[in-house]
C-alpha cells in the first residue's frame, strides 16, 4: 500500500465542502480541522470523502494520533466514527450543516 | 490452442485505482494475478463515420473514419473474499477500512447521491506462452458494469463480472507477468449463512433451506459524453438509478412457511447473508439489508416445494443505499491511487 502522510490528500475538486471554493481549491491553513482518533475504536486506515462528482479516500497514518485536514475530509472521518475533532482545533465542524 | 485457459493470465493489483481516469497504473505495479475460469480476452467495439450507405455506383473509394471504441472484459471466476472486495470497492468507491492487524475490516456502502463516477483500474493480458509477446494488451479505464454471486448447492460460489474499457488496447511486448496466482479465500456453497427477519423481530436462519442464493450488483455504467480530444472512453458514470442491487433465492419450503407469510403481508425485513470462510484469520464477506420486502413465488423442484423469492431492497439513508458490505480481508486498505 502506498504510503501516505497524516492529512495528505489525493487529488480533489472543488465543490465537497459546502463552501465557496478559491479557484486553486486550495483551502488556506486556516481552515483546516485537528481531528483526533475516537477511543475505543478500532483504528481506520481509509476513509472515502465526497470530492465532486467522485469519492477519494483518506488514508490516515496508522501511527498518528492526531490529524490535521481539509473540511470535507473531516466531515468525512467524523461521519466515520473513528474520528473527533480535537478540542485545540481552531475550527469546528458544524453538526447536520454547512460549516 | 489446447494450453490456452492455463497459460491466460491477467496482471493487476487489487488494492489500487487509478488516479485519473484512463491513465495506466505503471506495468511495474501491475503484480498480481488472479486465475479465471474461462478465455475471455477483451474485446473493442468501435463505431466509423463512414458513406458507406450512401454509395451508389463507382464514386471511389468508401470513406471510412475511427469515431469512437469501447471495451468489454466479462469475467468468470470461482469466487473468493479477496476478489469480491477488490471489486465491490471499485464500483461502490465508498468504503471506509479499519483495524491494525490482518484481518481488517472494510465496510463498504453505496456512493452518495452526488457521486457518479466509479473508479477505474488497468490490466495486462495475455497468452503467456514463448513467442506470443505481441499479443500481450494493456486495457485501461476499465470500471465495472456489472458484479454478481451466485451460490447453488454445496459447489463453489461463482463470481461473475464484465469490465468497461476505455477502448484502447495497447501492446505490451516486453510485459513481465506474475508467476503466481494471488493467494485467494475460495467460497463454497456451505459457507453461506442466510438470516432473514421482520425489522424488530427474531432473527430466522434459512441457511438449512437454502438451495440457491444470487446477487447481482448493476452499475449500468454509461460513457461520458464529453467529447474530449481522442476516440476513446473519456470517463464512465453510474447509469440512471444505478448502482442497483438484485437479491434471489431459492428455499426448500411451501406456502405454510413464515417467509411466504412476508411476502403475504408484506412484512419489512431484514436480510444478513454471510460468506464466511472460517478460517483464520478471519475471511468473510457478509451483505445487510437492513430494509426490504420479498416477493416469493411456490413452485416445485422435480420432489418438493420450492419458493423462489426476490428482494426488494429499500434505501437508507444511514447506509446511502439499499445495502452494507462488510468484508474481512488482509488487505489494510483498497483504492489506492496509482498512476
Amino acid at each position: 500500500m502506498e504510503e501516505r502522510k497524516a492529512g495528505e490528500q489525493g487529488s480533489r475538486g472543488a465543490g465537497d465542502t459546502g463552501m465557496e471554493q478559491p479557484a486553486a481549491a486550495q483551502e488556506p491553513e486556516a481552515f483546516k480541522v485537528l481531528l483526533r482518533r475516537v477511543k475505543g475504536v478500532e483504528p481506520l486506515t481509509c476513509v472515502s470523502v465526497e470530492d465532486g462528482r467522485s469519492m477519494r479516500q483518506w488514508y490516515p497514518d496508522p501511527t498518528a494520533e492526531v490529524f490535521e485536514v481539509d473540511i470535507a475530509t473531516a466531515r468525512a472521518a467524523v461521519d466515520s466514527g473513528g474520528f473527533e475533532v480535537d478540542p485545540k482545533s481552531r475550527v469546528k465542524l458544524k453538526t447536520g450543516g454547512e460549516q | 490452442m489446447a494450453g490456452t485457459i492455463k497459460a491466460y493470465r491477467t496482471a493487476l493489483l487489487t488494492t489500487a485505482a487509478e488516479a485519473v481516469y484512463g491513465v495506466q497504473i505503471a506495468d511495474g505495479s501491475l503484480t498480481q494475478w488472479v486465475e479465471v475460469n474461462e478465455f475471455e480476452p477483451g474485446k473493442t467495439e468501435k463505431t466509423y463515420r463512414t458513406d458507406a450507405g450512401r454509395i451508389k455506383g463507382v464514386r471511389g473509394i468508401t470513406q471510412r473514419q475511427l469515431e469512437s471504441a469501447m471495451g468489454t472484459m466479462p469475467r468468470q471466476m470461482d469466487a473468493s473474499v479477496e476478489v469480491i472486495t477488490w471489486l465491490l470497492a471499485l464500483g461502490l468507491t465508498n468504503v471506509a477500512s479499519a483495524g491494525t492487524v490482518d484481518p481488517w475490516t472494510h465496510t463498504i456502502k453505496h456512493p452518495p447521491v452526488c457521486t457518479l463516477v466509479p473508479k477505474s483500474t488497468s490490466l495486462v493480458e495475455g497468452i503467456v506462452c514463448s513467442g506470443l509477446t505481441a499479443g500481450y494488451k494493456l486495457f485501461k479505464g476499465c470500471v465495472i458494469e456489472q458484479l454478481s454471486i451466485e451460490m447453488d448447492g454445496k459447489g463453489a460460489v461463482k463470481l461473475g463480472w464484465t469490465w468497461k474499457t476505455d477502448g484502447s488496447e495497447t501492446t505490451k511486448g516486453s510485459f513481465t507477468f506474475p508467476t503466481s496466482t494471488l493467494a485467494l479465500t475460495y467460497l463454497l456453497g456451505s459457507m453461506l449463512t442466510l438470516e432473514l427477519h421482520p425489522n424488530g423481530g427474531g432473527s430466522i436462519d434459512i441457511t438449512s433451506l437454502l438451495n440457491s442464493f444470487k446477487i447481482t450488483l448493476n452499475f449500468n455504467v454509461q460513457p461520458r459524453k464529453t467529447s474530449s480530444s481522442s476516440v476513446f472512453v473519456s470517463g464512465y458514470r453510474y447509469g440512471g438509478d444505478a448502482p442497483t442491487v438484485d437479491i434471489e433465492f431459492q428455499v426448500s419450503a411451501d406456502k405454510s412457511h413464515a417467509i411466504y407469510g412476508y411476502h403475504e403481508n408484506d412484512t419489512l425485513l431484514t436480510l444478513v447473508a454471510t460468506f464466511d470462510a472460517n478460517v483464520t484469520p478471519a475471511r468473510s464477506v457478509v451483505c445487510s439489508v437492513s430494509n426490504c420486502h420479498i416477493n416469493a413465488e411456490e413452485d416445485a423442484d422435480d420432489i418438493e416445494p420450492v419458493l423462489n423469492c426476490k428482494v426488494s431492497p429499500l434505501d437508507i439513508a444511514a447506509n446511502t443505499g439499499p445495502a452494507v458490505w462488510t468484508c474481512k480481508t488482509g488487505v489494510a486498505a483498497y483504492l489506492t491511487p496509482l498512476p
